[in-house]
């Protein structure tokens, strides 16, 4: 991932004169993008000011006046502030806790005895990937029916009791996580069964001649092997923490669950697009907030893994 | 990459294996089967389902089969607007992310004194976001609520793929080429034209394939911004079928009448969740070799 600066910045003689004739046409096809980006990423982001000013629709952002905190300060003081994060930071990191589960799945194929199977099984994993959010939550609450889903009737067969789990506060977030990772754990360990591929095998011989077992080869030589690009995917993942997966949060969510489903997102959604009386400014500092946190939280994770292993994003 | 994994194969021959690592392998193989049946399961389910009249009993065979699922799928209108409206968005937004995509990464594989300041531009709006409400207003205040272009135009750059597309024109055209292009005079629009493109076929076809699966699959932007059932794509129209308004007044009911109502209900769902997937189940097994390699190409520099 080449996320950093180039290391070798050519240095160009001559002015800006000469860089604009030979340029001029790399410049004119930038213009596309950037106005793409301007209009759609860095004009929303000046629109956010909204956060600091009490906004109205006729008054437009900068007419709206300005009441600098107000709207931060409602949100930490409100009840809200607690359950939305919690809930977000559950979810979250209940998903990132399964993140190693990738790494354990493409060694495994790695290692299978049977190619053939190997290979089976490594393609019907990623067909889940290519199913839509939509189909995924609909299968999930079909199969949760409390009087006829399948989950419900496999749970009987083996002599359990069946249940509206979806109803459930504390089921919610086994069956957001479960259900993410039966839909995404073969693409994602895509990359790591590349990663392990390219470990040399050379190591590996020469553990084989020392006698190593395969448990000791795969933690002394495969894990060594793909770090750097375990632990680039974790960076990646740790920036994202606050804001993941409110597509799928949304449409899971129903009045039972809600004290266990209700993430900052989805409750940033339901106050100013779902209510009555749209709260744009009050919404807008808490998805401001949400930005912010995910910013911090990317720079002190790729600070952390720098300086304790050297690998980072840029 | 294929002749490297070989290579691997052939140096972990049995003979090499304890009696304990042939334990390990064991359940390998235990967990690895495990597994298999809990991804192809949900999957047999739902589409036998489809078919079944009544409940699919647990071992996939099905009672009765049936196809009015089927026939009330394709009695119901809405499903064949969204089919017609996603097809036509996934296509117009394909075709126009995938211009402006080309363009950026194209401008940011040459080396100049802007590059460091366009990469930043770009790299930026990946890390912060104005958050949803500002781009909610922002995109009414444009006009473009209630048209296609509120679901298409946002997403047409993702700085990722952008990125992966870049280390492909960097890493895989040679230098040489674009020296002698310039010889000969062509001008840089004409040599992306007609050298780079032509030969990206494959990472232009992967990225194509990201953002069409992208697009497909999206039911949030047109939540937000299409107003009218005309325009709505497949995405959503499901989701209104299969998730709203569900168990609404059944619990008053006995629970037999109950049962019946959920029966018929749940095959047309799963009829609907069949069709519109079919496209991409369809494509998978020809495609999923380039989202791997997608995966890869972007991997390369990790």
């Amino acid at each position: 991932m080449s996320l950093g600066k180039n290391p070798k910045a050519t240095r160009l003689r001559g002015g800006w004169g000469r860089e604009w004739k030979k340029y001029r046409e790399l410049y004119l096809l930038f213009a596309i993008p950037l106005i793409i980006l301007i209009l759609f990423k860095y004009i929303p982001m000046y629109g956010a000011q909204i956060a600091f000013r009490n906004y109205k629709p006729t008054k437009g952002v900068l007419g709206s006046d300005w009441v600098g905190m107000k709207y931060f300060i409602k949100f930490f003081e409100s009840a809200y502030f607690k359950t939305t994060i919690t809930n977000t930071l559950v979810l979250n990191l209940y998903t990132l806790a399964t993140f190693p589960l990738g790494v354990i799945f493409a060694l495994m194929l790695k290692y299978a005895p049977l190619r053939r199977f190997g290979k089976t099984v490594q393609m019907v994993s990623y067909a889940p990937h290519f199913i839509s959010t939509v189909v995924v939550c609909g299968l999930v609450t079909l199969f949760m029916n409390s009087r006829i889903g399948m989950v419900n009737k496999v749970i009987e067969l083996f002599g359990g009791t069946a249940a509206n789990w979806l109803g459930r506060t504390g089921a919610f977030k086994h069956i957001y996580v479960w259900s993410d990772v039966w839909q995404h754990l073969g693409f994602n360990s895509v990359i790591f069964i590349s990663a392990l591929a390219g470990v040399s095998s050379e190591l590996h011989e020469a553990a084989v001649v020392d006698g190593a077992s395969l448990l000791q080869r795969i933690f002394h030589v495969d894990i060594p092997g793909i770090a750097p690009t375990f632990i680039i995917m974790l960076i990646l993942r740790v920036g994202s923490l606050m804001n993941i997966g409110y597509e799928k949060v949304l449409m899971l969510q129903n009045d039972l669950n809600r004290g266990a489903s209700e993430i900052i997102s989805t409750y940033t959604y339901k106050i100013a697009l779902q209510s009555q009386v749209p709260q744009y400014s009050y919404a807008a500092a808490i998805g401001l907030f949400t930005s912010l946190v995910n910013l911090i939280l990317l720079f002190g994770v790729n600070r952390a893994t720098k300086s304790l292993s050297g690998s980072s994003l840029w | 990459m294929k002749r490297k994994k070989e290579v691997v194969i052939k140096e972990n021959p049995m003979r090499f294996y304890t009696l304990a690592d042939k334990v390990v392998l064991g359940l390998t193989t235990f967990v690895l089967l495990l597994f298999f049946v809990v991804l192809l399961y949900p999957l047999l389910y739902a589409v036998i389902s489809s078919f079944a009249k009544g409940v699919l009993p647990l071992n996939l065979i099905p009672t009765r089969i049936t196809l009015e699922g089927y026939i009330a799928c394709i009695e119901y209108r809405y499903i064949w607007t969204g089919f017609r409206n996603s097809v036509i968005y996934t296509l117009l937004g394909t075709g126009i992310a995938l211009l402006v995509t080309i363009c950026c990464a194209y401008a940011l594989s040459v080396k100049h004194r802007l590059r460091g300041l366009m990469l930043a531009i770009c790299m930026f709006t990946m890390y912060f976001d104005g958050g949803l409400i500002p781009n909610f207003l922002w995109i009414n205040k444009l006009g473009l609520y209630n048209t296609v272009w509120a679901l298409v135009l946002p997403g047409a750059l993702s700085v990722y793929n952008m990125l992966v597309m870049r280390t492909y024109f960097e890493n895989s055209i040679p230098a040489e080429l674009h020296e002698a292009a310039q010889l000969d005079g062509a001008s840089e629009i004409g040599y992306l034209i007609r050298v780079v493109v032509p030969l990206s076929g494959a990472v232009i076809a992967v990225i194509a394939l990201y953002y069409i699966s992208s697009l497909w699959n999206s039911y949030f932007q047109a939540m937000l911004y299409i107003q009218d059932l005309e325009k709505l794509p497949l995405s959503n129209i499901l989701r209104s079928l299969l998730l709203t308004a569900q168990n609404a007044g059944l619990t008053t009911m006995d629970s037999s009448t109950a049962q019946k109502i959920e029966e018929r209900q749940e095959v047309m769902k799963y009829c609907v969740i069949v069709v519109s997937s079919v496209p991409m189940l369809v494509l998978y097994p020809f495609i999923q070799k380039y989202f791997v390699k997608g995966v890869m190409i972007g991997a390369v520099k990790g």
